[in-house]
């Protein structure tokens, strides 16, 4: 079961809800667990979890370029391009693949009659293994500094994960293509907010995504025990289920800012997290 | 010479549009026969690649010099490549008042 851990945006506790719940689940609870790391513009997950590396993997992507000198500008590779990567002007005797817009789909390469594209490869990311109770339970993907294909390296690193038992997907913030890219891919899209405008703001895009992904979903409310009853309000209306709501103390926040799990030390914690797994899985067979 | 500016409206009394390849229109001034014809912009809404795409358009037009506010680095490097001179104007002008630049 693929669970797709969510936020509006950072800094609302996505982060502390999946290294958690993952910790929480390998130490105290008997499923098979496994961590994806899929925020890989800034993957953090690294920073609590404390594994050792086991491998590492590159990601990536064959880049076309086109021999201008071979090229008789039939505009094959140019009509097969379904990412409208190719700039083409017979006039002034310039074609070129748009880097940043290719997605290395190798569709001109195939088609061009003249054989005048080769295709050049190009780092785009990395993907690491790392061993924590258990051998290869935490991946994180990592994209490379510059690179625009993000979506590439998440789609990469879900194809790392295994088989069975649970799987934990830290997602990117937000609501485009990246968050998307994970959460399509759950079977479960757990959403944390937290009990402010912004907090609500931000729920209800996501809210609308998962819906229109057509994901179960449930919610976790971060730094609970502020009343906005606004947040509460839209909850209830919109019966989304609140799998567990996280106080704020001062040494949660203490224990995060030192890299530290809260939850392997406080047993009224341990619970929430254990509940929120609970009621995902309720009536469910791993 | 043709010139490209991208304008908010079909009028010559508008103000330049800032974004350059998602503007409304194109203002095409040729200064030879000081023709002027406003043409819609049909990649304004593309998801993707706006830049690249809109100067393939503008430079199979026989465009050679692009009056703008703004253009991003991804057109810029195409209008490079392809000879096009770029000059970046201020906001707040109107299109009539760039073709006035261009006559003097
Ligand atoms: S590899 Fe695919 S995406 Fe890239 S230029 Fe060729 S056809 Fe377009
Ligand atoms: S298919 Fe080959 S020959 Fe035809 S335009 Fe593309 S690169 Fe040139």
């Amino acid at each position: 079961m693929k669970i797709a851990i969510t936020s509006g945006k950072g800094g609302t506790g996505k982060t502390t809800v999946s290294t958690g719940l993952f910790h929480i689940i390998t130490r105290y609870l008997k499923y098979n667990v496994q961590l994806l790391d899929c925020d890989v513009e800034e993957p953090d997950c690294h920073i609590f979890i404390k594994a050792s590396e086991n491998c590492r993997y590159p990601v990536t992507i064959a880049i076309p370029e086109i021999e201008t000198e071979k090229c008789t500008f039939c505009g094959k590779c140019k009509s097969v391009c379904a990412y409208n990567a190719i700039i083409m002007l017979p006039p002034a005797g310039y074609i070129e693949v748009v880097e940043d817009m290719c997605h290395g789909c190798g569709a001109c390469l195939y088609v061009c009659p003249e054989k005048a594209i080769r295709e050049n490869i190009k780092s785009v990311g990395k993907i690491t293994h790392y061993d924590y109770y258990v051998q290869d339970e935490f991946i994180e993907g990592r994209m490379d500094v510059g690179s625009a294909l993000q979506t590439r390296v998440i789609r990469e690193t879900i194809n790392h994960a295994g088989e069975d038992g649970i799987i934990l997907m830290d997602s990117p913030p937000g609501t485009s293509c990246p968050v998307i890219a994970t959460a399509s891919k759950a079977d479960y899209v757990i959403m944390v907010t937290e009990p402010t405008p912004f907090g609500l703001y931000d729920l209800k895009l996501m809210a609308d995504t998962v819906r229109q992904l057509g994901k179960k979903h449930g919610i976790v409310i971060n730094k609970a025990g502020f009343d906005y009853e606004p947040l509460y309000n839209f909850i209830n209306e919109n019966k989304i289920p609140i799998l567990g709501e996280i106080p704020f103390k001062r040494e949660y926040a203490e224990a995060y800012s030192k890299g530290m799990i809260p939850a392997d030390s406080d047993v009224e914690l341990r619970k929430i997290f254990m509940g929120i797994i609970n009621s995902i899985i309720n009536g469910k067979t791993l | 010479m043709i010139v490209a500016i991208p304008s908010s409206t079909d009028k010559k009394d508008t103000l330049i549009d800032d974004r350059f390849a998602r503007c409304a229109f194109f203002c095409f001034y040729n200064t030879e026969t000081k023709d002027i014809q406003f043409i819609v912009n049909n990649f304004k809404n593309a998801t993707e690649g706006v830049g690249p795409q809109v100067v393939e358009f503008l430079a199979g037009k026989g465009i050679s010099a692009v009056y703008a506010s703004e253009v991003g680095p991804k057109a810029q490097k195409i209008l490079d490549k392809l000879n096009i001179r770029t000059t970046i104007t201020g906001k707040k002008q109107t299109i009539q008042q760039i073709i006035n630049q261009l006559d003097n």
